[in-house]
């Protein structure tokens, strides 16, 4: 496998040329992207472009989503992106609420029960709360923008006109990803011995997959999503 | 021969004068006040230099945070004085412990112990923040601002900064939820002392 091009230092070059078994070779974190858009298996030998096509869906755009989720682009461009991408990005970042909702979050949830299940009440009441007042933030976060910003582009798209911009909107936007890190360092370093190690691995696992999904569920929205929908506005 | 300066915390007056007889014909003790209970304490404490407590065990029966009651003297040593059963979790927030049936030369051997090594506190689990990380990250949990704590402690805003970075460097948290969280399962202070 891997006949990829190569950059200058030495990172794989995403291109709709690639084959889509390639493009999966290189991360399987993109499996996700497949998911969230929609995209349903077998894609047989199909190339990224082919695939793209099969479903409506910009080849420019698609590669866009898979550089930031192998991790290898911090700093997506919009240039090359059309005002029909918008609602696929809105589509894809509705896909990745449900995936935190419906599966990761309760995933969390039940790998935390089992942590503090083996250590004293009044412990397991303090992390408990903490964590539990954690996910409302995150619930409270998820649902601000499926109400408000979302349908906000979505009208905009249709060529209504807002007073209230997306700038605007965007700076009622929290910070969900600190207290990910706060669970992290208490469950590793704070909870007494009796938390079995075992339970509280596997809590880390879905901890950090969190974490990073998040950061780039974030990427997203502030540098792909805000400055197109400003771009829309100024139209 | 320096005399530290003490104060009792502990609700039977028969034992509380009886202590501060014995440690006031010392030549290193100075009893600056007797306290029936903690909030007492906290509320009626005149004296801002004290440097060691006398803490009875009837004194912390309800599972009051020791550490959190004297939060604002920083660098205090605390040294339990056990009269009845002791909990595992008091004897985790103290520097040193006298017993109820300690020889005078024993009990002075034993305050001298806790008040030389208080700093660093054999059954503590937060031994990896300073003193003064403690004291602040304990009136950060409590919900005060920045401001606040630099007037309660006397010390500049630029300094509880620079604690509270070092604070969040050293536990990885960052969230006052976080550090509350900390604080609470280290026994730094107590379920009732926050602000929720």
């Amino acid at each position: 496998m891997g006949n990829y091009k190569i950059d200058a230092s030495n990172r794989i070059l995403f291109s709709k040329d690639m084959k889509i078994v390639e493009l999966l070779d290189v991360s399987c974190e993109l499996l996700s992207v497949f998911l969230r858009l929609d995209m349903q298996l077998p894609f047989g030998d199909l190339s990224v472009e082919e695939l793209c096509r099969r479903y409506s869906i910009s080849s420019e755009m698609f590669l866009m989503l898979c550089r930031v989720y192998a991790g290898a682009d911090m700093h997506p461009a919009v240039d090359n992106l059309q005002r029909d991408d918008l609602r696929h990005i809105v589509g894809y970042l509705r896909a990745s609420h449900c995936y935190y909702a419906e599966q990761l979050l309760p995933s969390i949830e039940q790998g935390v029960e089992r942590v503090l299940s083996m250590c004293e009440k009044r412990q397991s009441d303090i992390v408990r709360k903490f964590y539990d007042d954690y996910a409302d933030e995150v619930h409270a976060h998820l649902q601000y923008e499926e109400q408000v910003i979302f349908p906000y582009v979505e009208q905009l798209l249709l060529g209504e006109k807002h007073t209230e911009g997306m700038a605007v909107k965007m700076s009622s936007h929290t910070d969900i990803c600190d207290k990910v890190d706060d669970i992290k360092s208490i469950i590793i370093k704070y909870l007494p011995e009796s938390c079995p190690t075992a339970e509280r691995c596997g809590v880390l696992r879905d901890l950090a997959h969190l974490r990073d999904d998040l950061a780039k569920h974030t990427l997203i929205e502030t540098a792909v999503l805000t400055p197109m929908v400003v771009a829309l506005e100024n139209q | 021969m320096r005399r530290y300066k003490i104060a009792i915390i502990e609700p039977s007056i028969i034992i509380a004068e009886g202590l501060c007889k014995i440690l006031q014909s010392s030549a290193e003790a100075d009893v600056v006040g007797i306290y029936p209970t903690l909030r007492d304490f906290a509320e009626r404490r005149v004296a801002r230099d004290i440097e060691v407590v006398i803490v009875g065990s009837q004194a912390v029966r309800g599972g009051e945070s020791v550490r959190g009651s004297v939060a604002e003297l920083s660098g205090v040593t605390i040294v339990l004085l056990a009269t009845t059963m002791v909990d595992e979790e008091v004897l985790r927030q103290v520097d040193g412990v006298i017993n109820i049936y300690d020889n005078e030369a024993a009990m002075l051997r034993k305050l001298r112990a806790a008040i030389e090594q208080g700093e660093t506190n054999p059954y503590s689990d937060s031994h990896d923040l300073s003193e003064r990380e403690r004291d602040v990250l304990i009136l950060v949990a409590k919900g005060m601002a920045n401001k606040e704590i630099a007037d309660r402690l006397n010390i500049s805003i630029h300094t509880v900064m620079s604690h509270r970075k070092n604070i969040t460097h050293k536990t990885g948290i960052k969230s006052v939820a976080g550090l509350t969280v900390y604080a609470l399962l280290n026994n730094l202070l107590d379920q009732n002392d926050v602000a929720l």
